[in-house]
């Protein structure tokens, strides 16, 4: 793990410095034109945003399972991420909405989900920072519960109107554009893992830290 | 019905049975509970019924915020009693099923709403002009199934909080973004009640979906309320 | 550890940097012109009549990514830092008491 984690920083960076130039390079849109191009860093972080609760949810499941700290620390950082991902997301929205929509915000399915999804996540940060001793068990329950609530949240705002461009638009783009944004989404997903393992690395750190702490003591 | 599960039903039962007479001695949690909601009430009336005239569509979000507020207080005061009274601990210790145990309270608290709803359904449907027993059985059932929902997380994030620092804080951060789904299927399906022409279809609609998330949450929580009460 | 992390958070920030600014001048040139049939269809040129300038808002999304990432970055190498030093003091605690 180790061993990959400097070859891993090395390709991010080329990634990031590759996809910029082929975002400028990308066609422009026929109806909405430049503002389209938040597209390609917009939509692949929403997409990390929504992924991210099932990787908590799954390893607060293993947590509860095993016991495993390791499991705990995943949850955790991926929870974390959770929250970042979602900034991004929610900040990059509203300026294409403005120029495509004409409004900031809309409450939409798509938009009303992340909002909800990076709520729970910033609860279960808070809860972390603030809840004690004994609060990761609690916080292993609210990972699970918010990784199952995304389909819900989803699915009950559905119902009311939709404004977002639909998720098919992904798969209809055309080829330069798909491969725009097929590498911005790679490079997202590399900065999501590359991210996530330094975060796991700083709690196994802290967790080694108490360990000499109480060792002294003792 | 075999002998696994009805010990299990029993176990809950007597949980529900102790909660109940608790409650029915002291009527606390009740009586504030009732003053809550329907001061809850009264101050949304204040501010959105303007010279006789509520806002429309406004009874159906007020009815489940007053819901929620109050389902707040009394899971809160619920389990804070417990764990004055160093009950829970006594609770886990019992060489009872774990999941019957969260069941239990779960009724407990489900009693106690509903009592409060009793209540708040007329005191919304005088001051907000609301037709919102029109249609009383999909009414009812919006109300029981969302309740429910509510109590169900509620009553494990209460559960486990009842041990953590600043609980009495982290309990609304916790809950009210994980029970969003519940809140828009309540208002929107009474929001569809209440039109000039009740739209029961679409209500019918919220309750399936209010359901469906009830079993999912109340399985997710009978499975998950072991391990996360094992210190 | 402290030292190859460090190295390797100061490429990530460095070429952040300069994709930005390089970012910054090209975002308004010349597109490549390719043909297509269904979802986001690509222009053959912007129109004029645009009520709302796109140009900052691309700007400012795309900076506010960076500086996200960029913030986050710094915030998790401050405290595995804070974290790496106090182990470092611990363990001459424990060597010589």
């Amino acid at each position: 793990m180790r061993k990959l984690f400097f070859p891993a920083v090395v390709v991010t960076t080329v990634m990031f410095i590759v996809v910029p130039i082929l975002i400028v390079r990308a066609p422009y849109e026929s109806t909405m034109g430049l503002v389209q191009k938040i597209f390609y860093f917009h939509v692949p972080g929403g997409m990390l945003l929504l992924l991210s609760p099932f990787v908590c949810g799954i390893a607060s499941i293993r947590f509860l399972m095993t016991q495993s700290r390791q499991a705990d620390r995943v949850a955790l950082a991926a929870a974390e991420l959770t929250v970042l991902f979602g900034v991004l997301t929610l900040l990059t929205g509203p300026l294409w909405a403005r120029k495509a929509w004409g409004v900031w915000w809309e409450w939409d399915p798509r938009l009303t989900t992340s909002l909800l999804t990076w709520m729970m996540f910033v609860a279960y940060v808070l809860l972390r920072k603030y809840g004690g001793p004994g609060s990761e068990k609690l916080a292993a329950g609210l990972g699970i519960f918010g990784m199952a609530n995304v389909p819900f949240v989803y699915k009950s705002v559905d119902v009311w109107r939709t404004l977002h461009p639909k998720t098919s638009v992904v798969p209809s783009l055309p080829p330069v554009m798909a491969s725009v944004f097929w590498s911005a989404f790679v490079a997202f997903c590399f900065l999501y893992g590359l991210l996530l393992v330094t975060r796991v690395r700083l709690e196994r750190q802290r967790d080694e830290l108490e360990r000499l702490y109480l060792e002294l003591e003792g | 019905m075999n002998a696994s599960m009805s010990q299990f039903l029993r176990v809950a039962w007597i949980v529900v049975k102790k909660d109940l007479t608790v409650e029915v001695r002291s009527r606390e949690i009740l009586y504030t509970t009732l003053f809550f909601s329907v001061s809850c009430v009264l101050v949304f009336a204040i501010a959105f019924v303007r010279q006789g005239r509520p806002l429309s569509d406004a009874a159906a979000g007020i009815l489940w915020v007053a819901v929620q507020f109050s389902g707040t207080l009394a899971l809160g005061r619920t389990f804070e009693r417990e764990r004055h009274t160093e009950t829970l601990r006594a609770l886990m210790l019992a060489p009872a099923d774990r999941p019957a145990i969260y069941l239990g309270k779960l009724l407990g608290i489900f009693a106690l709403l509903s009592v409060a709803e009793v209540i708040l359904l007329p005191a919304v449907t005088l001051l907000f002009r609301a037709p919102l027993l029109a249609r009383p059985l999909p009414m009812i059932l919006l109300l029981v199934s969302g309740t429910i929902g509510f109590c169900a997380v509620g009553t494990l994030f209460a559960a486990m909080l009842a041990r953590a620092r600043s609980r009495d804080v982290l309990l609304p951060v916790l809950l009210y973004p994980m029970t969003i789904p519940v809140m828009i299927g309540g208002v929107m399906g009474t929001v569809a009640l209440t039109q000039p022409e009740p739209q029961e279809a679409l209500a019918w609609f919220w309750i399936n979906l209010l359901v469906f998330w009830d079993v999912v949450f109340i399985t997710l929580s009978m499975w998950t309320f072991d391990p996360l009460m094992t210190e | 550890m402290l030292m190859r992390t460090s190295v390797a958070v100061w490429l990530l920030l460095v070429a952040m940097l300069v994709v930005g600014s390089s970012g910054w001048q090209a975002v308004v040139a010349q597109p490549a012109r390719q043909p297509s049939l269904e979802g986001f269809v690509p222009a053959e040129e912007l129109g004029n009549a645009e009520q709302i300038p796109a140009v900052p808002l691309v700007l400012t999304a795309y900076g506010l990514v960076w500086v996200g990432v960029l913030v986050y970055v710094w915030l998790t190498w401050r405290r595995i830092g804070k974290v790496e030093t106090e182990l470092q003091q611990l363990a001459r605690k424990t060597k010589n008491p």
